[in-house]
Parts: C-alpha cells; structure tokens; sequence
C-alpha cells in the first residue's frame, strides 16, 4: 500500500516536474510562431479584401501583393487594387517595413510619398493600416505574457513597447498544434476594446510552417470590417532587385 | 439644343468605345453644373473619362485615355485625347522605360499648381477646382527614362511640335483691352483682331527636357531643365486705328517667347514630427527679351516690356495627416496664368475630414492673394453614397476690390455627380 502511495507521488511529481520543464513562456511561444511563419525569399499573393459596414453591405476589392523579405525581420511590399473601377491601379509602395511609404494613382500620373503618421491611418478605406500592410508585430515591439492556456489555445498579452502606439495592449490567442494566432483583440490606451483580427483559414505546408489564407478585422468602435481572402500564392518567385521601387509601381501592369 | 448635343456625345460615345469595351478598360462619366449668383449664369455639362490600358507583351503597351467633354460654353473640343501612347516597360533596355505618341506628363511634387509641371499645355477654365485644374492637353512626345539604379533615374523629353494653352478669344480679349485703355481706345467700339505666330518647333528644333530624380535619405528631390516656349500668347505688335466712323480697329500680332525654365522638385518628411510632409517645387524662368510695340494711330510707338528679366516661380507646402484629416498649407509664388512681373504671391489652405465609413469627406479650400488680399473660399463636400458613385457640392465665394488678383471670382456653387467603372 506504501509502495503504491510513493508511486503515485513519484508519478505526479513526474508529470508536475516534466510539465514544468514543457511549459512554454510567451517569448518561447512567439518563437515558435515566429519558426512557423512561412520562410520566403519573394512572395506574391493575389486575394479580395471585403470591406464591410455597420449595415451588413458588403463591398468586394480585388488586389494582388508581391513581398520581400530584406533581412533583419524588414518586409518589402508592392500592393496594387485590381478593382473596383475607383481604385483600380492604386499601388502602394512600402519600403523596409514601412521605412518609406509610397502610393501611386495613376489618375494623378504621380508618386506621392507619405508621411510618418499617415502609416497609422486606415488603407483605402479598409480597417488595416498602412502599417498592418507594411509588416507584422514582432516580438521585439511588444512585452509579452502568457495569461493562460487549455487544450487548444494559448492566452498571451502583448504590451506595446512604443510609448506612443495607438494600442494599450493586445490579447492573443495561439493555436497550440500549429503555432499560429487564431486571434487578436487590439485594446486602445484606455483599455477598450477596439479591433479584432480573426484567422479563418490556413494552410499547413510540408515544412510545418503555416500560411494564412483567410482573414478578417473587426473595427468594434466604429462597427465595421475587414476581411482578406487569399486566392494564390506563388513563393520564391524571380523578381529584379529594383522591383521594389517607385519605378515599378508606376507600370501598367505588375 | 444644347440638352439633344449631351445626348449626342453620350451616344457616340457608346457607339466609339462600345467594340473596345471588352479590353482591359476603366472610367467614369460625370455630370457637372455651376451656377454663378453675380453673373446668374449657369453652367453646365457631362464628361466621359475613359482609359484602357493594351498588353501588346510583357513589357509593350499601347494606352489610350480619352475625355469626351460636353460643356455648354467655353470647350476647346468636345472629344479630348488625353493620351495615345505606346509605352515600353524595361524596353528596349532594362534599364529604361519610354512613352511615345500623343502625352500627358505630370512633373512636380507640390500639390498646388508646381511651376516645374509645364510641359502640357491646357484648356481654359473658370473653375479653381482640382479636378479642372489637374486638365491638360497632351503634345506629341517622346518621354525616356534611363534608371541608373533602383533609386536615381534620367529623364528626357523631347516634343517636335508646339501645342499652346487653349484661351477663348473673347477671354485673350478681355485681358487685352485694359491694356489699350491709355491709349485712349474704347473698349465697346473697338474691334480686335488676333493672330499668332507659332514658334518654330520641328524635329530637328524641339522642344526639350531633361530631369534626374532620385533620392537622398528622407527627401526625394529631381532637378529639371526645360529649353521650351510659353504656352500662352504675348502681343508682340498692335496696331491701332481710329476708322472715321468712331471705331477703333486694334491689330494684333502675337507669338510665344522662348524659356528656359530650370526646377527643383522635393518631397521628404522631418524626423521627429510624424505624419508631416515637405513638398516644394521651385522653378527659375529664363525668358526670351520679348516687347510689345503699339504702333498708335496718330502715329508714332510705344515700347511695353513684356519679358526683360529672369524670374522665380514657386509652390512650397506642407501637409499634415492626423485621424482622417488632412491639413494643406502651401505658399504659392505665381499661379498657373502669371509669368513674368505679373508674377505674385499667394497663400492656400485646405483642409479635408473624412468620416469613419467613408462616405463623407467634408473640405475647406482658401486661396488669399498677398499682393492685394483678394481672397477665395471653397466648402464643400464629397459623399460617396455607394460603390462607384461620388457626389461632390462646393460652395465659393470670393473677395476684394474689383481688378483685384482673386476678386473677379464672385459667388457659386457647383455640382457634380460621377460614376466610376
């Protein structure tokens, strides 16, 4: 009888000893989300974004994206509206995260450089901003907590660390198999709840790594959304080092 | 009449355009209307913009972007070309891009009327709103750009046959007739005949540009060369007679003195105040020593100086963007029309609010002469009640003494209903 009371202990103290040693810390889960992000050298992406209203209206923007990884976690962006007739041609040109923003209307025939605050502004009348288009939110921008988890999902809390970031702090939810983030409510500075950023479909491919294909933003405050469907993907493809310069956006097609 | 005309040209519009519909195309129609409270004149009209962009390959195009423009007075031609152009993207080089054929080119970072964007001529215009003021009338061009790498490219522009601003007669007139005032002609009995020498533009002496651009650290700067001509006329010599019955008859030979206009463009932004921009252009003009000779009718000349000296143009701004607003301020010195000593300074404003869905886009426009503080006001708004449609309302009202730089404007309001597709 001893002995199997000391098993039993032994066993939980096993189990409570190797679940410490498992446990994963938020920085270790942004680590392996950050491994899990698909690798790629040049991307293009062709989707539609649905802008929706507080009415339920939907309207549908159809859009092709190319990107390049630059190192040093710097994202490389070309992003052009196919239609509707509006926008169409509308080409935004974002340099090294955001480094350098440009847009291009070819009714104007001009490049317009944009300014710094302008990146925090919404992008042609979606919920994203210049800035949710230029780059992702890295571990090195945010102070990051693990508030939970359960069969599934881990709970984390992302603190900017940009004293002057619209947002007070972000919850994430991360599935637990694949590392990806199912979800992200962003709170403003008051502590409100502001947007919420939901993924609806990924792809898992060989290497493990997980691409997003469907996506949608919440503007809770002002009742309106988002959402960004992935059509194609093409990755690795051969692009000239100038393409990604004002140059190309001015072409008549990408 | 005038209403069985609009009908025409949206007719002959479907039937022109209706075979190339099935291309890669895109547009808007728009129906526009200002009524003018001093004058009580109402103005107005329909345009058609349509562009359509031919793949012949992956790096030729052929583009062709016409304006069909009905307006009820004052229209240089109802079916516009805004350009016909064969492009060529990484052709023949890899390094260079080109566009030839019928051309309109847009230089400049400034927002307001650059001095450095001259290169199109226009069409002429009563209304101070962008959308006119951004019209122009294409030339027949070469456009080359040789990119010296991802950041710094050169560009030349060569143009074998003049094309002038279009002015209606009855506008050159009005601007004319003050000027013979001294000279003691009547303007109401007074008959006025204009003719124009064009200047001698041809293959083997054209009109010719040359601008590098590039970029050093937050600023993107170009600096331009333009060896050119006016776009507008200039009296070159008038002869007055007094006919025996009390009528003056005014003979008027005009031509459109040479220029060299040598600019600087930039558009960067301030480190450390967010979501400032800096956009400047700034042109020094040479211009051709140009008199005007009035040959008067006791006999004798009077020499008027037109052109004598070099002289600076210059649209210097800031915007500033901030939670859907937009703040414009910019100091402009010389306007599109002013050359020479006419040339003078004016401030602009303009502010626009666009609300959280979109649909509303609330403006404040404000030009104010410094010279004579003649000033403009614009309100308005854009709504875009759905999709492809946009509603613009604009309220303007000016101010000063009559004779002054802005005053003539008077008290309007405008409308105009668009749909994209």
């Amino acid at each position: 009888m001893k002995r199997g009371i000391v098993l039993i202990l032994f066993v939980l103290l096993l189990l409570f000893v190797t679940g410490c040693v498992f446990a994963l810390t938020a920085s270790e889960i942004l680590d392996e989300m950050e491994a899990r992000r698909t690798r790629f050298t040049t991307q293009k992406t062709v989707g539609r974004i649905v802008l929706v209203d507080a009415s339920g209206k939907e309207e549908a923007r159809e859009m092709v994206m190319y990107s390049k990884d630059e190192g040093e976690d710097k994202v490389s962006l070309i992003f052009r509206f196919l239609s509707p007739a509006d926008v169409k041609g509308v080409t935004l040109l974002s340099l090294r995260n955001g480094e350098k923003i440009y847009l291009y209307m070819p009714a104007y025939k001009k490049v317009r450089l944009i300014a710094g605050s302008s990146k925090s502004e919404k992008f042609m009348g979606t919920d994203f901003t210049y800035d949710d288009l230029s780059g992702g939110y890295g571990k090195e921008d945010y102070e990051s907590t693990l508030k939970g988890e359960d069969d599934t999902n881990y709970y984390l809390e992302l603190i900017p660390k940009k004293a002057d970031s619209k947002y007070g702090k972000l919850s994430m939810t991360v599935d637990k198999e694949k590392f990806y983030f199912k979800k992200i409510d962003f709170f403003d500075t008051a502590g409100n709840l502001w947007k919420t950023l939901e993924v609806h479909e990924v792809r898992e491919r060989e290497d493990g790594s997980i691409q997003i294909l469907k996506l949608s933003l919440k503007d809770v405050k002002e009742n309106h959304a988002t959402i960004m469907e992935v059509s194609s993907i093409e990755e690795d493809i051969p692009l000239p080092d100038d393409f990604f310069s004002v140059r190309t956006i001015q072409r008549p097609t990408l | 009449m005038k209403r069985f005309l609009a009908g025409v040209v949206v007719l002959l519009f479907g039937c022109v355009l209706g075979p190339v519909w099935a291309l890669e195309t895109q547009g808007n129609v728009a129906a526009f209307s200002s009524y003018s409270f001093q004058e009580r004149d109402l103005d107005y009209g329909i345009k058609v913009n349509f562009s359509s962009t031919i793949p012949l390959d992956s790096r030729y195009f052929g583009n062709v972007e016409l304006l069909l423009k009905y307006q009820d007075e004052n229209n240089i031609r109802p079916l516009r070309v805004r350009e016909v152009s064969f492009q060529g993207v990484q052709a023949p080089w890899d390094t260079t891009d080109f566009r030839v054929g019928l051309l309109e080119v847009t230089w400049g970072a400034s927002d307001v009327m650059s001095p450095v964007d001259v290169l199109n001529p226009r069409p002429f215009s009563r209304d101070l709103s962008a959308d006119v003021l951004g019209e122009k009338i294409p030339v027949p061009a070469l456009d080359f750009e040789w990119y010296l790498n991802a950041t710094w490219s050169l560009e030349f522009f060569y143009q074998p046959r003049f094309v002038a601003n279009f002015v209606p007669e009855f506008v050159e007139k009005q601007f004319l007739l003050p000027s013979l005032l001294p000279f003691g002609v009547d303007p109401q009995r007074t008959n006025v005949v204009i003719t124009r020498d064009e200047p001698p533009v041809s293959f083997s002496s054209p009109i010719w540009a040359l601008r590098a651009r590039g970029s050093m650290g937050a600023f993107d700067i170009a600096l331009s060369y333009i060896q050119g001509y006016f776009l507008s006329s200039y009296p070159r010599k008038t002869t007055i007679t007094l006919l025996p019955e009390g009528l003056w008859d005014v003979q008027v030979h005009s031509g459109y003195p040479k220029r060299s206009v040598l600019g600087l463009e930039f558009q960067g932004t301030l480190a450390g105040i967010e979501g400032l921009t800096l956009r400047g252009d700034v042109a020094f003009v040479v211009p051709e020593k140009w008199m005007h000779t009035v040959i008067l009718p006791q006999g004798g000349e009077v020499q008027i100086p037109v052109f004598d000296t070099p002289y600076w143009k210059a649209s210097l701004g800031v915007d500033y963007s901030w939670n859907n607003t937009y703040v414009n301020l910019a100091y402009l010195l010389g306007n599109f029309w002013e050359e020479g000593e006419r040339v003078s300074p004016y401030g602009y404003f303009h502010v626009d609010w666009q609300s959280e869905d979109g649909k509303w886009k609330p403006f404040l426009n404000c030009v104010t002469s410094f010279e004579d503080g003649s000033t403009v006001w614009m309100l308005g708004t854009e709504y875009k009640p759905r999709g492809n449609w946009h509603v613009t309302l604009t309220y303007s009202v000016s101010s000063g003494a009559q004779g002054s730089k802005l005053g003539s404007v008077g008290e309007g309001i405008a409308l105009e209903v668009k749909y994209s597709f």
